[in-house]
């Protein structure tokens, strides 16, 4: 009995002594943390809607619509684009409430037989658009399938092309129409190593795009006299990525079979392979490793080449990553495939089916997405604002690749400052406030601590002028520079993985193991390519 | 029967027949008319012969048709004439019905299993390639190289030779016995008992082996698919292969127009033989 009454006095003690400890505390940190939560409202304010527990929130100042639906708008995506798009979705919504739409979502095929399956899926639905960049559309009849866009976008209820990079959209014509429209693309963009470049002869400043013809030539004079480097041309290279340009979508031709793509496949296979994509890769090799969603940290960066960089913005890379040196990697310049053109990759891909009975409400669905392209699969998927990933796909709308920009700075300049600031105020104001310092007057601390708090509230306007005034100068020169990098892109590259899988690869992997000559590979893939993706 | 005739009216047997007319309506008639249909049309609107046109020039479909009928030409004789050979040799042999159900295995033995069989002589790391390799051969690609037909063909044989061989030897039973003895004492020498009693009698069967033979030829597919994969080698691209890809690119045109063309061709074919046929049994008669 005695030991328990000590035991529960002993309790009673220490749950006294928290509840102390605990109130104290929250005095001291009332302060600071008024102050962070004050910015953490601004932010909010101006960022919150992006975010989905915000979005889910506000869905409920929109009730639902009550009468009986006009329209019901039938979407067949993939999950990862259904995923993305319900803010699109949502906003679209609000607009036109007497729409009903409905999304059927389809895992990604992996293999030309699932693709058929969806295919056999599409053709049996009464869907109305199709969002198809997952699959292998350069496959697709797109004629009999899907209506042209260019007659919408051109038509009454159009969309001026001039706000939209228009270029984006001729290039992702096949047979002669407009089959699909994206909402943002990206390219490829690599970063050259400046040094290799000169001993090559080259000087990185006088080019804008590069061939693979060009680049097989750097590097084989730069490995002439680098003998003992291994030495790599980019991050991914693949040497099924020499077969992206083979095969031309507007003009139906292949030409897998020349002397061009015989002499970087025989050079490309040539080529150390010791690259690893995991995030970590073994010590004491040349590795690019790629940890979280943009940073490039390389362990030897002398020995690569060229540097993967999807984006063009490489003053805001260095920002970002200083692993990146500017004083060996030179801007970004775009690279040309074999047919001569500068590719884009598509990101969220609306096609309109011409078994659609709601043609003229997909039409407005499609203009009103792309009307309000926003990366948001970012801001959904990993909560944070989509510009803070410089590499993600740029908008084709004109005014809406100026906000991803702005947005980008904004939490580059901005947001990263801000940041920095709030963690220097909670270090270096807290040891300051009075219930800090019990020793001093309190009178005496209270007037030091808010003089301090003074200065900070001064320092903070000053270091807000001097951001803003930093990112908007910055923001001119960006922009400046990459509108006519984006009025390059010309085609769309496919680089569809069940073409490279079912096709490329098995005559590849025989060539490469040395069971097959170069001839006959090269013939093979020619030959599948000329059946199976054209026939 | 009886009491089936009393019950039901001789004019209202038809209504036995209605399942199976409905069946065929909603499963052959139906589609053939929509398929007919998708290779008239374009979006919607009648295009008449111009999906035909664009069809017959695709270069892909000439090379499926041209490696179609070289595999028939080819693979359609060689198992007739070898079904007609192992024919005429079974008929002088007491263990014929052991040679028989011996040539019928390969063709009840489901197709995976036969397929594997043939994998593991022809594949990569095969049986052939090692002993290739043991005698200090380089080894050979079968199945992405030109080998890749003569392999398919090889199937196909090994696959039909004992449905043929059945049909031969039916035949052979049917030719009366007494015709060849009278041919004998009428001092006919073996080719003219062969020209003027054996073809003769065996013309019915021969077209039906020939018409069984080319119909079982377009169902290749399902060997050359499981032998040679879902793209095998340009020289074994068939039309099913062409059709295949129209559907998995969803071009109902060209699917429609080439399965309209095949039917057409199919059908032209049957004609043709039947008609040959009864001209060479009424001359031979």
């Amino acid at each position: 009995m005695r030991t328990v009454i000590i035991i529960l006095s002993a309790v009673c003690i220490a749950l006294l002594l928290i509840g102390c400890r605990t109130q104290t505390g929250s005095d001291i940190f009332d302060a600071v943390l008024d102050e962070i939560d004050h910015q953490a409202d601004i932010i909010d304010d101006e960022w919150g809607w992006l975010w989905p527990d915000r979005a889910e929130s506000e869905e409920e100042d929109y009730p639902e619509f009550e009468g009986e639906f006009e329209h019901t708008l039938r979407i067949f995506a993939s999950q990862w684009e259904s995923y993305q798009f319900n803010e699109i979705i949502s906003l679209f919504r609000r607009e036109h409430p007497e729409v009903n739409i409905q999304v059927e979502t389809f895992s990604s095929p992996r293999t030309t037989s699932e693709e058929v399956a969806l295919i056999t899926q599409l053709l049996s639905g009464s869907y109305d658009i199709f969002m198809l960049s997952t699959i292998s559309s350069e496959k697709l009849d797109v004629n009999s399938l899907f209506v042209d866009l260019n007659q919408l976008i051109d038509g009454s209820n159009g969309i001026n092309r001039e706000d939209y990079f228009d270029n984006v959209f001729r290039g992702m014509e096949a047979n002669g129409i407009l089959y699909s429209v994206p909402l943002s693309v990206t390219f490829e963009a690599p970063l050259p190593n400046i040094a290799y470049f000169r001993s090559a002869g080259i000087n990185v400043n006088d080019l804008d795009t590069i061939s693979w013809e060009q680049l097989l030539n750097i590097h084989q004079i730069v490995a002439a006299r680098n003998p003992e480097h291994e030495l790599f041309i980019i991050r991914n290279f693949n040497v099924l990525n020499v077969f992206d340009g083979v095969y031309d979508v507007a003009t139906r031709r292949v030409d897998a079979n020349t002397t061009e793509i015989r002499d970087l496949v025989v050079a490309a296979s040539s080529i150390p392979t010791n690259i690893e994509f995991t995030p970590n890769g073994p010590q004491g090799h040349v590795v690019v490793t790629v940890s979280g969603m943009m940073d490039f940290l390389l362990e030897q960066r002398d020995n690569v080449l060229l540097l993967e960089n999807h984006g063009f913005f490489l003053e805001l890379y260095m920002m970002r990553d200083r692993n990146i040196s500017n004083m060996i990697y030179g801007t970004p310049i775009l690279q040309r495939n074999f047919n001569n053109r500068i590719e884009f990759h598509t990101s969220t891909v609306f096609s309109i089916l011409q078994q659609s009975s709601n043609q003229d409400v997909a039409w407005d669905f499609v203009r009103f997405a792309l009307e309000n392209t926003l990366p948001l699969h970012v801001a959904n998927e990993y909560h944070y604002p989509p510009s803070l990933y410089p590499d993600i796909f740029q908008p084709v709308n004109r005014e809406r690749f100026r906000n991803s920009i702005f947005e980008l700075l904004e939490s580059i300049i901005i947001w990263d400052a801000n940041a920095a600031w709030d963690s220097g105020l909670f270090n270096d104001l807290l040891p300051l406030h009075p219930s800090m310092n019990p020793w001093l007057d309190p009178e005496e601390a209270k007037e030091e601590y808010e003089e301090a708090l003074l200065i900070w509230d001064e320092a903070w306007l000053e270091f807000q002028d001097v951001l803003q005034t930093l990112r908007d100068g910055m923001f001119e020169r960006v922009y400046l520079q990459t509108v006519p990098v984006m009025e390059l892109l010309d085609v769309e590259n496919k680089r569809s993985f069940t073409v490279r899988n079912d096709f490329i690869y098995p005559d590849i992997y025989l060539y490469v193991t040395g069971r097959q000559s170069i001839d006959i590979t090269l013939a093979n893939i020619q030959n599948r390519l000329e059946l199976y993706v054209w026939g | 029967m009886s009491t089936l005739k009393k019950y039901l009216p001789r004019n209202r047997i038809w209504l036995f027949l209605l399942p199976s007319f409905i069946g065929m309506l909603i499963f052959f008639f139906i589609p053939a008319f929509v398929s007919l249909y998708h290779s008239l049309t374009f979006g919607g609107s009648f295009v008449w012969l111009r999906n035909f046109q664009n069809t017959l020039e695709n270069f892909v479909f000439r090379l499926a048709v041209n490696n179609t009928m070289l595999f028939i030409a080819l693979s359609v004789p060689l198992n007739m004439i070898i079904a007609f050979l192992l024919a005429a040799l079974l008929e002088g042999l007491k263990q014929k019905k052991f040679f028989l159900v011996l040539f019928m295995l390969p063709l009840v033995i489901p197709s995976g299993s036969v397929v594997f069989f043939w994998q593991s002589l022809f594949a990569d790391n095969g049986y052939i390639n090692r002993i290739l390799l043991l005698n200090g051969y380089d080894t050979v690609l079968w199945f992405a190289s030109d080998w890749a037909l003569p392999i398919a063909i090889l199937v196909f044989i090994f696959k039909n030779i004992g449905f043929s061989l059945v049909l031969f030897v039916t035949g052979y039973q049917f030719i009366p016995k007494e015709y060849y003895e009278i041919a004998r004492i009428d001092g006919a020498s073996s080719f003219q008992i062969f020209r003027t009693v054996t073809a003769v009698y065996m013309m019915p069967t021969t077209f039906l082996v020939f018409m069984m033979s080319i119909i079982n030829s377009f169902r290749i597919f399902r060997e050359i698919y499981l032998l040679l994969g879902r793209y095998p080698n340009r020289s074994v691209f068939m039309l099913q292969h062409f059709m295949n890809n129209q559907f998995a690119a969803a071009n109902m045109q060209t699917l429609s127009t080439t399965a309209t063309l095949l039917s057409f061709a199919i059908m032209l074919l049957a004609i043709v033989c039947y008609t040959l046929q009864r001209r060479l049994t009424d001359s031979y008669s």
